[in-house]
């Protein structure tokens, strides 16, 4: 391999994996935003004790 | 010892040697390459990794997508891999570059912290070649047989310490003809998968492969650590490739440019076969039989009697990387012994093979002790199991200190251009960072007992015990080396000569 396929080869991965993970940062967004609503059982005193 | 960029060639007879009296210019480019990647055993590493990084809560199909974020520090590791080698093409690689840049004794460990991570996982390749020899043949007897299973291991290892020792050139002839059957298999395999789920007889699970899988930002931070726990490891042993330097052609550039190169040809390969047998099977099948994904893919995606390939394939794998685990091994003793690190017993050369002797035959002797102890003692292989995940302690030690002597090495040339900077500077440091990152989440991670297979000796988790304590071993040797070996240890630091990067 000469050195100028090479630094294109090394370069151009390392290029891929930032563009890469710029684009996926960006489209995985909404993703991220999402949020889910978990309710606490009301009465923690009583659900500790039924899973014991 | 040398640090000019090309190590010297004498000629004794009709055949060149290196400085340690190794067979100089006997391997070509490819060769390297080829070691690299049959080091890594990429057919094993699959079988035995992807259906875990599957069934992690919240990976599932996202599985490629950690295998590219695995990838990310062993790139950036083996770029300091390329640079120290142009600066020193040592046979002793890790061992050498450190002692170089960060003096004698933390050179010392990372020798060290090569041979435990070699020594560990001999055990389980020629485990694994030794079932998969069986499965051929479909006697099932000898796969559950801890008895057969070590006459099995012992077989392949002595097979595998004769090539070594027999010359560097058989050795590279077979790992050319086990690496091309395995990819040959892989590919078909890949290809006939695909074919299946777009036209027709894939699984009941199977899915199309859609872009989201490639995407880790959509993954929480914990899951995704989790995976690259996992998916790092399966790039392991590349730098094999590298430990022949002294025995290749051009050996400043060529082995250095193999390593780089043979890490993006492994995840190629990976993602491919990964994103192959998910749309195929899905993820569930993945996860139930996570032991061994490719196996029973193989009779599914095949059928009898071509199922058999992909066993083949998962044995020219494991018996490959028996082969390219002790070459490595054998060179970094003897780069040790060169330079008065260790005995110069072990420095010793075959006058007609111009491969290391004692050195070969010591890595092999070992393994074929420690397989037999861990395979007789725990016939249910827990241990074993937990050998695997110990090892990587000892891989993230010696890769993350070689991203960092590398840039430390070439500190006073960094700033010279933007190019060696990034190339030569910040991104092997970055890499030697995340790998100390993993060192320690690992740390904790393996401390949990519900991710190992056997009971805490002691109070403390076996891959912890393995994998730190077997590092932690090299101490007391490395006292009684310095007791009886003072000059190594009063060698010091160097930096990289000028017009390198």
């Amino acid at each position: 391999v000469t050195r100028t396929t090479f630094e294109v080869l090394t370069l151009g991965t390392l290029v891929v994996i930032v563009i890469f993970g710029l684009i996926g940062y960006v489209v995985a967004k909404p993703v991220r935003e999402q949020t889910a609503t978990i309710e606490l059982p009301t009465d923690l005193a009583g659900a500790v004790g039924e899973v014991t | 010892m040398t640090s000019d960029a090309q190590a010297p060639t004498i000629t004794e007879g009709h055949i060149a040697t290196g400085d340690k009296g190794l067979k100089a210019d006997a391997l070509g480019y490819m060769s390297n390459l080829v070691i690299g990647i049959a080091s890594t055993a990429p057919a094993y590493s699959l079988a035995a990794t992807l259906g875990f990084i599957v069934v992690i809560h919240g990976i599932g199909v996202k599985a490629p997508a950690v295998l590219i974020v695995s990838f990310v520090p062993i790139l950036f590791v083996s770029l300091g891999y390329r640079y120290l080698n142009k600066a020193d093409p040592d046979a002793g690689t890790t061992f050498a570059w450190t002692t170089r840049a960060f003096g004698p004794w933390l050179g010392w460990m990372n020798g060290w912290a090569i041979f435990v991570a070699d020594v560990i996982v001999m055990a389980s390749l020629s485990v694994i070649a030794s079932q998969y020899t069986y499965a051929l043949f479909d006697w099932k007897h000898g796969q559950n047989s801890a008895t057969w299973l070590i006459i099995g291991s012992v077989v392949w290892i002595a097979l595998m310490t004769w090539i070594c020792y027999r010359g560097i050139e058989l050795s590279a002839e077979t790992q050319m003809f086990l690496l091309s059957a395995e990819i040959l298999i892989l590919a078909a395999f890949s290809v006939v998968a695909l074919a299946k789920v777009y036209h027709g007889g894939a699984l009941p699970g199977s899915l199309h492969v859609s872009a989201s899988w490639f995407n880790p930002f959509d993954l929480s931070f914990n899951s995704l650590i989790l995976g690259v726990l996992l998916g790092i490891f399966i790039y392991w042993g590349w730098d094999s490739g590298v430990a022949v330097n002294e025995e290749s052609r051009d050996s400043a550039e060529g082995p250095g440019k193999a390593a780089v190169l043979s890490t993006i040809l492994l995840l190629l390969i990976y993602l491919v076969v990964a994103t192959a047998a998910i749309a195929y099977a899905g993820t569930k099948f993945l996860g139930a039989n996570s032991n061994d994904v490719l196996n029973p893919l193989g009779k599914s995606v095949f059928g009898s009697p071509w199922n058999k390939l992909l066993i083949i394939a998962v044995l020219t794998s494991a018996s490959a990387s028996t082969q390219t685990t002790i070459l490595p091994t054998a060179r970094t003793t003897l780069s040790m012994a060169k330079w008065g690190a260790i005995p110069e017993v072990f420095g010793r050369i075959h006058p007609r093979y111009l491969t290391p002797t004692v050195s070969t035959i010591g890595m092999g002797a070992l393994s074929i002790v420690w397989t037999a102890l861990l395979v007789g003692f725990d016939p249910g292989q827990n241990v074993l199991s937990d050998s695997i995940t110990a090892l990587g302690f000892a891989v993230c030690f010696y890769y993350g200190f070689t991203g960092l002597a590398c840039g430390w090495y070439y500190r006073r040339q960094l700033f010279k251009s933007v190019r060696g900077f990034v190339l030569a500077g910040l991104v092997p440091v970055l890499g030697g960072v995340m790998m100390g990152f993993i060192f320690v989440k690992a740390w904790i991670v393996e401390s949990n007992p519900s991710y190992n297979y056997s009971a805490p000796l002691f109070g403390i988790q076996v891959p912890i015990v393995i994998g730190i304590g077997g590092l932690l071993l090299g101490v007391p040797f490395m006292l009684i080396a310095f007791a009886k070996l003072r000059p190594y240890f009063r060698r010091k630091t160097e930096v990289a000569p000028p017009g390198l990067i």
